[in-house]
């Protein structure tokens, strides 16, 4: 199979997931492309400041490990056990906790 | 009335007389004279006039006299030590070479002389400060620049006038008739390093060399501008000793004679070697060269307390002042010279500035505390020519800036401000989109 067919095949069966899981997958981008430009300016720039960096860098790390639990707590066909509202709950907490320390340690 | 009026007018001329004469700023005057014999005192007798007219007690007595000794119960009897005793074979046990190498570690100074039959003791001095002296019996010759008065001679009393580069500083003036000299040379172990701890005063010409006149020249010990005549020392306590190869330089029978150089000029000068010996044992007694610091302090720019601090922080801005004098021989005296460095150093200079002075003698160095954290020490390191060495080093703390000393947003991190907010921004969006979503 060639890497185009692979890539075609892909695109349509990505359309048929459910937009739930479609609009958590677009959040997951944004915090993965924050991730990437921050850590290749730290390269760039240098460490200073090391605080900074890291609770920036953890905000957007953080936010799309966080993303990804509840898209997986929230896909249908993994039959988990936790309803949707309880995925949602938990999901709200961690963000809060994680946004607080990232604000803390941004200095 | 008047007869009082008399009595304070002749004390304080009294006074003003003993006030011009030239002295060192820390030592006394009692000078002792070391001879192979007592007759020889005769001999130099314009040379000890000299010195006896500035002020220095001189003690004369024979090199091997058991009686003489230059320390009593710990405490120096002189000051100052002339060596005019080349041939004495065995120096007294208080004076002899450990004595006098005691004597100068303890900052006196010492005169020197040798000559053509220098027997060991004086030869193991001289060795002990980096000079090898040729061997017995051995002058300096010179075909060229040999006074005319020696021309069915040997060639070996030489009309010399090759000051060394650190003639100027040392004699204060290379405008000197020649000197008349005769004697053996020496060569400067040492002599190319950058210490400056020996300096070579008066050497030979081009054309002279070191050889027993008697015997076939094979290799000679030094050869042309290498041979030295005089030298001069200074220790790194800035005690100093000045060592020449000819006695008969200091001599009366040269110092009243006239020059006539071979080659023709000058001719009938006369020679200059009182005001080179006085002038060489003017700075050997430190009376001139010696160089002070004080008033030494360091304090954080725009302090207006100027209170020296013994801890700074990373990129204040500091000034570092001192005031160096020198000693003209009777006084201190502002010393103004436009290469003295204050160094800010831990391990390796983080800055090295050269500092800026008034005419009062007054040195400002400021600059900016390295952004580099630790325990530096502020360096002035002046070793000149002909001058006593400075050495100052003072140790202080730079600490980092304490974390409210920082500023408050750096503008460095802003993508990381940007990115936290943003993250926040999108999880409130995304609960939005996510709850009212309707699949």
């Amino acid at each position: 199979m060639s890497l185009l067919a692979i890539a075609t095949e892909f695109v349509e069966e990505y359309e048929k997931t459910a937009q739930r899981l479609k609009v958590i997958d677009a959040f997951l981008v944004t915090a993965v492309l924050t991730a990437v430009v921050q850590f290749v300016y730290c390269m760039l720039v240098g460490t200073f400041p090391f605080n900074s960096f890291l609770a920036g860098f953890f905000s957007a790390v953080g936010s799309a490990i966080l993303l990804v639990c509840l898209r997986i707590q929230v896909t249908p066909s993994n039959n988990y056990a936790i309803s949707v509202e309880r995925a949602y709950a938990d999901f709200v907490l961690c963000n809060v906790i994680l946004h607080l320390v990232v604000v803390n340690f941004l200095g | 009335m008047t007869l009082l009026r008399l009595a304070v007018v002749l004390t304080a001329l009294a006074l003003a007389c003993a006030a011009t004469q030239p002295s060192s700023p820390y030592l006394g005057k009692r000078a002792l004279v070391l001879l192979d014999s007592m007759e020889q005192k005769q001999s130099f007798s314009i040379y000890f006039a000299a010195l006896e007219n500035k002020g220095y007690e001189l003690t004369f007595a024979r090199a091997d006299d058991a009686a003489v000794k230059l320390v009593e119960f710990g405490e120096y009897l002189f000051d100052q030590l002339v060596l005019f005793a080349p041939a004495t074979e065995r120096l007294a046990a208080g004076v002899d070479a450990t004595a006098v190498m005691e004597f100068v570690r303890a900052g006196r100074s010492v005169v020197l002389a040798g000559a053509s039959n220098m027997a060991e003791p004086m030869r193991e001095l001289a060795a002990e400060c980096g000079l090898v002296f040729d061997e017995q019996d051995s002058y300096v010759l010179d075909h060229v620049n040999f006074d005319a008065s020696d021309a069915d001679g040997p060639h070996t009393l030489i009309a010399a006038d090759g000051f060394g580069l650190a003639a100027e500083a040392v004699l204060g003036t290379t405008e000197l008739n020649p000197v008349l000299f005769r004697g053996i040379g020496h060569a400067v172990l040492g002599a190319g390093d950058d210490e400056g701890l020996v300096l070579e005063v008066l050497s030979g010409s081009a054309f002279a060399y070191s050889h027993v006149p008697s015997q076939t020249v094979e290799t000679p010990l030094t050869v042309g501008a290498t041979t030295a005549l005089v030298t001069a020392l200074q220790a790194r306590n800035n005690a100093r000793m000045v060592v020449s190869g000819s006695i008969e330089l200091f001599s009366d029978a040269f110092i009243s004679a006239t020059v006539t150089k071979a080659s023709g000029a000058p001719s009938g000068v006369a020679s200059g070697n009182l005001e080179f010996a006085l002038r060489l044992t003017a700075w050997a007694f430190q009376e001139r060269g010696m160089l002070r610091l004080s008033n030494t302090h360091h304090y954080k720019t725009g302090d207006a307390d100027k209170v020296q601090g013994s801890v700074y922080r990373v990129k204040d801005d500091i000034e570092f002042h001192t005031t160096i004098e020198e000693w003209t021989g009777t006084a201190w005296q502002p010393y103004t010279a436009s290469d003295v460095q204050i160094e800010f150093q831990m391990l390796d200079p983080y800055v090295r500035l050269t500092m800026t002075h008034d005419s009062a003698g007054h040195y400002v160095g400021a600059f900016k505390v390295p952004d580099v954290y630790g325990v530096f020490q502020f360096k002035l390191t002046y070793r000149r020519h002909g001058y006593s060495s400075l050495l100052y080093a003072e140790q202080v703390v730079v600490r980092p800036f304490r974390h409210n000393e920082f500023e408050r947003f750096i503008t460095q991190a802003w993508p990381y401000y940007t990115s936290a907010f943003s993250m926040m921004g999108c999880f409130f969006l995304f609960s939005f989109v996510f709850l009212h979503n309707r699949d």
